[in-house]
């Protein structure tokens, strides 16, 4: 921070304390202290878990709330977690049953305890289909709850499948039956409940204004001990550009990244540093596989498999990733990121021979005519349009580059760029040749089933917008998804991944690696890949590095 | 003047009317729906489906226009989605925000403006007029979000005298009142200036070409005649009557400064209208759009209306008529 601005607050957080006849305390002589200012970019809103829709959300969210235990560092779905409400878990029955014994020193932040009853309450309300949870789909392997008594939930699955420790244990926040049980669930979004969160988390609310800043400071009185820091404050910035400055002139402590030209230029600066972990989201050049104007047909250009190859090889995905995000992607391996536990980074990806595409699009009927720079068969130019979202700049960066890359392979791709909601309503319809789409990948391959398989072509409201269809793909997912162990499942999983990347549905461009800059006298903790908050509680500042509103105390609350 | 006024009135109600009504049609026939965001991609469809009957956005056209219409009338703007409040609730706290900061914006505008045209007119074609006329004019003409960076990145990160943005500290809660009043201050210098110096130049311009249009009149040719200093009859004499044009352009700027505010809001991270609009036209927030668009436009009525009376009082030929 400036001096000017440094010395400005701190006369007047010193004032302020005067005024306040001494209440805050010196907070240098503990290892606990510290404030945090975390910049966002969206505006969370109400925040109740199961409606969580944003990274941002869950950011926050994690915060106030707790899983029964939280994952491991390493990012496993099948163990290595870490307890939270709950203090240990054994399974019973042939792996069917799960008895969790729940910590009973767990408090809600109001003061009463965390019982069995809340989490099975927390079960009913994410799997409630009026309560619309994203998570519902993948809960839906899990029988039921019961509660054994007051401090043991017993989690009954129909039958073993390799993520049924993560749904159970770290799928779920818990939330408490008290505050939410009479909330209407069809509009759940409306309760008060959203604006006035409470959990069991080591940090809690003191003031909720998601459109300015969020202050949250640590539980003293936690059952695992307080947290490290004193207060995190979540600073609403919506413009990228704005966020950057804020975190360059010393206003925010830590923010996502995600324009590697805003990386490279906070790169240079001594006060910042940056994490780098893989994260969840991908995108890919997706192809309508049938004719958009008669879908009972298949797409005239990109219905043929050998075309939608052609295209993929002639794209140098490496250097076009490289050259636009430099350390901040890396190129795709197909529907997965490195962040999922299950996904194959040992897969054999389509090698981009600029040459061999020119060749393969020659033998399709593709061919070059004298003095002309786009291909024709019959006459008919190999030209077709790709719809992009324009909100996305990652994306609307890329897609000229695959542009000028096609044009040497003598293909002309016009880019449409759309407003989001109707980008959407193109790709729900199936109205489009090629797609510039992005996804979130979910730490459960089950994410992939209404995406990719044929149950999801054949819903007309199914999101298999491509139409792509491969029983061979399906049959490896779902015994991927219902393996008994993990060895299994990745075994199907990579088959699954085989096909699909062999099939060629979509040209998988690249996936982000999540970037976290962030002050240097910041020490963080338990950054797991996909979820780089969840150990903030363990954050820590050191007392000798230390600014003006690290030392602001605990004491001092809201007015 | 009551006449006047109650024409003005009825007038303003139906151009507010009309707008809320083309408002409504509009974004209901732009693609997509509160429940049809990218973020709700992952939803089983019947669920959006189960949603959108919940909050009756699944009830034909008409339907909705109607039932928006009567709720209105009862003083009900219906419920943001995106928010799970009451649409008065949520436009309730931006609302002072976009009004202070149009307020603040307002007066940087006026009085630089003012300032400026003031002494071009009294330097009229020398080398300074010309200088601040065309430095005036370019600020003038670059866009708001790209003046608002060159300002935050110069004051906020080089600097270091102003903050990059927010409202208000992120500790502001912690300070002593005087803290707070000082920390708010410190958080509106930024956005206002933004705001405020793209239409000085167009009121220095206009104060300029006023005054130069009253300073030959006669009875300025008197007031010099009985041997008044010069900057006396300027500003004494001159400026007060060259006001009356300028005055007229603090209700035209009244939409400049809505608009400005869309960029300028979100820029700054400033919580209001503005920022508020531009959201909730994204999520397709329906109802939010739709009391936003109201309040805007009645702001807008009551501006010129304001302007018309202030024109009245200090012009008696207006008066007259």
């Amino acid at each position: 921070m400036h001096p000017t601005t440094r010395s400005t607050l701190a006369a007047l957080l010193i004032f302020s304390a005067a005024c306040d006849g001494g209440s805050s305390e010196a907070a240098n002589d503990r290892t606990e202290g510290g404030t945090l200012v975390v910049g966002i970019q969206t505006d969370i809103g109400p925040l109740i878990p199961p409606l969580i829709r944003q990274v941002d959300q869950k950011l926050v969210a994690d915060q106030i709330f707790e899983p029964l235990a939280w994952v491991g560092d390493e990012g496993r779905v099948d163990g290595g977690f870490r307890p939270a409400v709950a203090d240990s878990w054994e399974w019973e029955r042939d792996s069917t049953a799960l008895v969790v014994r729940m910590n009973p020193g767990a408090r809600w932040h109001d003061g009463k305890p965390v019982r069995a009853s809340d989490v099975r309450f927390t079960f009913g309300l994410y799997t409630d289909p009026q309560v619309g949870s994203v998570e519902s789909q993948a809960l839906s392997r899990i029988d039921s709850v019961t509660a054994r008594d007051s401090l043991t939930p017993v989690f009954w699955f129909g039958k073993r499948y390799p993520e049924q420790l993560y749904d159970a244990v770290a799928r779920m926040l818990v939330l408490p039956e008290h505050a939410l049980a009479s909330a209407p669930r069809a509009t759940l979004q409306t309760a008060d409940f959203g604006v006035k969160p409470f959990g069991s988390g080591r940090f809690r609310v003191v003031t909720w204004d998601p459109k300015a800043n969020t202050q949250l400071v640590a539980d003293t009185t936690h059952y695992r001990g307080r947290a490290k820091l004193d207060r995190i404050v979540f600073s609403f910035t919506p413009d990228p550009n704005a966020l950057v400055t804020r975190l360059s002139a010393g206003e925010l402590d830590v923010a996502d990244i995600i324009s590697s030209e805003h990386f490279r230029t906070l790169s240079t600066r001594p006060d910042l540093k940056a994490q780098l972990l893989p994260a969840l989201d991908y995108a890919f050049i997706q192809f309508n596989l049938r004719d958009p104007k008669q879908p009972n047909r298949p797409h005239p250009v990109f219905g043929e498999p050998a075309m939608r190859r052609a295209l993929t090889i002639g794209l140098d995905r490496d250097r076009l990733v490289r050259s636009q995000f430099d350390s901040l992607a890396r190129v795709a391996l197909g529907p997965m990121t490195h962040a999922q536990a299950l996904a194959d980074t040992m897969i054999a990806p389509i090698q981009h021979d600029s040459a061999g595409a020119a060749r393969l699009l020659d033998s399709l009927g593709w061919r070059l005519p004298q003095g002309k720079a786009i291909r024709e068969r019959a006459g008919q130019p190999l030209r077709f349009s790709i719809i992009v979202p324009n909100v996305s700049r990652n994306r609307m960066g890329m897609v000229v580059r695959v542009q000028d890359a096609f044009k040497q392979i003598g293909v002309d791709m016009q880019v449409d760029a759309l407003e989001p909601n109707t980008f959407i309503g193109r790709l729900g319809k199936r109205d489009f040749d090629v797609a510039f789409s992005g996804n979130r990948a979910e730490v459960s391959l089950a994410g992939l089933r209404p995406y990719w398989s044929v149950q999801g072509a054949d819903d007309p409201t199914g999101r298999n917008f491509s139409s792509y269809r491969n029983p061979k793909f399906d049959a490896h997912l779902d015994s991927a998804l219902s393996a008994g162990g993990m060895t299994d499942a990745r075994a199907h999983a990579s088959q699954a991944f085989a096909t699909i990347v062999a099939d060629a549905p979509a040209i998988w461009v690249y996936e982000a690696r999540s970037a976290t800059v962030m002050h240097k006298r910041i020490r963080p903790a338990h950054m797991v890949p996909g979820a780089w908050w969840i150990g903030m509680s363990d954050w820590t500042i050191p007392a000798a590095e230390r600014i003006d509103r690290d030392n602001a105390g605990i004491t001092l609350t809201s007015k | 003047m009551r006449r006047f006024l109650a024409r003005r009135l009825t007038h303003g109600a139906a151009v507010v009317l009309i707008a809320a009504s083309l408002a409504f049609v509009l974004v209901h026939i732009a693609p997509g729906d509160p429940f049809s965001t990218l973020n709700n991609d992952q939803l089983d469809p019947r669920v959006v489906e189960a949603w959108r009957t919940a909050y009756g956005i699944d009830r034909p056209l008409p339907q909705q226009f109607y039932s928006f219409f009567r709720q209105l009338a009862v003083g009900n703007l219906g419920l943001s989605v995106s928010y799970g409040r009451p649409v008065s609730e949520v436009l309730a706290r931006a609302l002072p925000n976009t009004l202070l900061l149009m307020g603040v914006a307002l007066l940087v505008s006026f009085t630089a403006g003012i300032a400026i045209g003031a002494w071009q007119a009294m330097h009229r074609d020398s080398v300074g007029d010309r200088v601040t006329g065309t430095t005036s004019l370019v600020i003038g003409s670059l866009p708001e979000f790209w003046l608002g960076l060159v300002l935050m990145v110069v004051f906020a990160e080089k600097l270091h005298w102003l903050p990059a943005g927010g409202m208000v500290d992120p500790l502001h809660n912690m300070l002593s009142t005087g803290g707070r009043i000082v920390d708010r201050i410190r958080h509106i210098v930024l956005p206002a200036l933004t705001l405020g110096l793209l239409g000085t130049a167009a009121i220095a311009r206009y104060q300029r070409a006023a005054l130069l249009d009253v300073l030959p009149q006669d009875f300025i040719r008197t007031a010099r005649a009985k041997g008044i200093a010069e900057r006396w009859v300027v500003y004494r004499h001159g400026l007060r009557n060259a006001l009356v044009p300028t005055i007229v352009l603090a209700g035209l700027s009244l939409p400049t400064l809505l608009g400005g505010a869309v960029f300028v809001e979100t820029l700054y991270a400033w919580n209001g209208m503005g920022s508020l609009a531009a959201a909730a036209f994204f999520s397709r927030d329906y109802y939010l759009v739709l009391g936003a668009v109201l309040v805007g436009s009645v702001m807008v009525v009551v501006g010129g209306i304001l302007t018309d009376v202030l024109h009245a009082v200090v012009d008696p030929r207006v008066r007259a008529r």
